[in-house]
């Protein structure tokens, strides 16, 4: 009985009435200070501003670093673009990179450069014959040679720091798998003296210092003879093999050439230039083993030359 | 209903009860928010609105709940300036995380559970009890209602009883009548609001009432209501 009596106060309660809701609701209604009011609503209004002040600096933040990143790929992209440009195809050669490349897979580069830079076939070094000979080697031999001279490792380890060893030894080991040159006869052929002889001095009618001065286009003519599509060295290039090559008449001459091949290649659109105009002339087997160690050497320049590959 | 004061009718308030608007309080404002915004719009739109940035909206949510939330307060703790704390608390915690709001509940049950935890907190932080009787931080009585002396008389003594009847209750019990009296929650969103179940609060209930009832005589009742009562 008396769970009944509560349960339908309870009920008259809930539904609003009871009598002591009746009364509860008489009680005065205290509200709260107008202090309090502005108090809370100054902080409801502080906290959207705020956070509206937080959008505006986070766009502020957002706006400055994309226009960073525009720029920075704008720049990486037209960087990109000047510098590989060139590289698109063989058919955007410049006139000049096209003449340098006639020059050096002439049949005898050596007096052709020598004809455009004015000398005469009196200033010839006695090594220049040298030089035709190894072009000449080369060519028959297609770069297989075995039989290195020995005695040269000895030279190498006091001569050169073994990084630089190694690192030669690398570049010619990749090329190795392309020739029949051996790792050893390359070294010895680029450890190989070039001494300039009585004969030399009876020959020009200079002494041996004057041939020095010769020395320099000598050792560029072999290494475009030898390279047969080789660029002209640069002249660092051409400073380091000064420095460890002697002149000499002999077969020795061959191997500085070929060594010389494995650290100046050609720059690959001067490259390639040649192995057009090889395949203008149409020597296929030339265009063919050119091509290959092209790709050798430079695997991941884009080569857009199928047809000299079919044929 | 005979006065002269404005009503609203407002959605998703308990039993779509008409209440007074407070009186004086921002006459100006709730006339603007007024004629801007549908009256229609419930304490879920108005509290997403204000997610978005619409201050306008949580003025006028703000000025729904005020009286009632801060009553609640203020009968639990018996302390003026305790109450006040306590308000600003709640509210300070509605700003601060209405970007998380999710209207899965009445705002009202949202509202009176982070009171009910503000309140909780603040008997922890004192180490006592709610106050058990202040009278004398209220005036007893809305005698405005009527004008008849002997009858305001009876009225003022009912009042009074009521709140010491009120005060003497256990917190509980208390805190459950205050919610349903104040913001008309039903039981379970009582329940939601103090974290019990619907049956907990059907319980805490019967008994507030039951001394309620018994602590106010039952003639002056009766004198007051003008109805005769069997029990």
């Amino acid at each position: 009985m008396t769970d009944d009596i509560k349960d339908q106060e309870l009920k008259e309660f809930l539904a609003g009435r009871s009598a002591v809701s009746e009364v509860y609701r008489t009680m005065d209604t205290p509200e709260p200070p107008p202090a309090l009011d502005r108090a809370v609503l100054a902080e409801a209004r502080n906290a959207v501003r705020s956070s509206s002040q937080r959008g505006i600096r986070w766009n502020t933040w957002f706006f400055s670093a994309t226009v960073a990143a525009t720029i920075a790929l704008s720049i990486t992209l037209v960087l990109q673009v000047t510098t590989y440009a060139p590289d698109q195809g063989i058919e955007i050669f410049s006139a000049e990179t096209v003449t340098e490349a006639r020059a050096v897979i002439f049949d005898t580069p050596a007096e052709a450069r020598l004809k455009e830079a004015g000398d005469g076939e009196e200033n010839l070094p006695p090594g220049r014959e040298v030089a035709r000979e190894a072009f000449r080697n080369e060519q028959q031999t297609a770069l297989g040679r075995t039989g290195a001279p020995t005695g040269y490792a000895q030279e190498r380890a006091v001569t050169e720091p073994e990084g630089e060893i190694a690192k030669r030894e690398r570049n010619v080991s990749s090329v190795s798998s392309l020739s029949t040159v051996s790792l050893e006869e390359s070294a010895v052929f680029e450890d190989a003296k070039l001494v300039a002889t009585p004969e030399d001095d009876e020959k020009t009618g200079s002494p041996a210092a004057a041939l020095l001065a010769t020395k320099d286009r000598a050792a560029q003519l072999v290494d475009a003879d030898v390279q047969g599509l080789g660029s002209a060295p640069n002249a660092a290039g051409t400073d380091r093999l000064l420095t460890s090559v002697k002149f000499n008449a002999g077969a020795p001459a061959f191997g500085a050439s070929v060594a010389s091949l494995y650290e100046q290649w050609p720059a690959p659109d001067v490259w390639l230039a040649g192995i057009r105009i090889l395949e203008e002339r149409g020597e296929t087997e030339r265009v063919a083993a050119e091509l290959k160690k092209f790709r050798a050497i430079y695997p991941d320049y884009e080569v857009q030359v199928e047809p000299i590959e079919t044929q | 209903m005979g006065s002269a004061r404005p009503t609203v009718t407002l959605q998703g308030e308990p039993g779509g009860a008409e209440r007074k608007s407070a009186p004086g309080f921002f006459p100006g404002i709730a006339k603007r928010m007024l004629g801007r915004m549908p009256v229609e719009l419930d304490d879920k739109a108005l509290m997403l609105r204000y997610r978005d940035g619409d201050v306008t909206a949580f003025e006028m949510l703000y000025e729904r709940h005020r009286g009632p939330l801060y009553r609640y307060l203020l009968r639990n703790v018996y302390d003026t300036g305790a109450a006040e704390d306590i308000f600003q608390e709640v509210w300070s915690r509605i700003v601060r995380n209405r970007a998380s709001y999710r209207p899965l509940a009445k705002f009202t049950t949202y509202m009176y559970h982070i009171a009910h935890n503000c309140f909780i907190d603040h008997c922890r932080k004192t180490g006592r009890q709610p106050a058990t009787v202040a009278i004398d931080d209220e005036s007893a009585a809305d005698t405005s209602a009527g004008t008849d002396p002997v009858r305001s008389a009876a009225v003022y003594d009912l009042v009074a009883q009521l709140k010491v009847a009120l005060a003497e209750l256990p917190a509980a019990q208390r805190e459950a009548f205050l919610l349903h009296e104040e913001s008309g929650l039903s039981l379970e969103e009582i329940g939601q609001a103090m974290g019990v179940g619907r049956e907990t609060v059907k319980s805490r209930l019967r008994y507030a009432l039951a001394k309620l009832r018994k602590s106010l005589p039952r003639d002056e009742i009766e004198f007051m209501t003008g109805t005769h009562d069997d029990r």
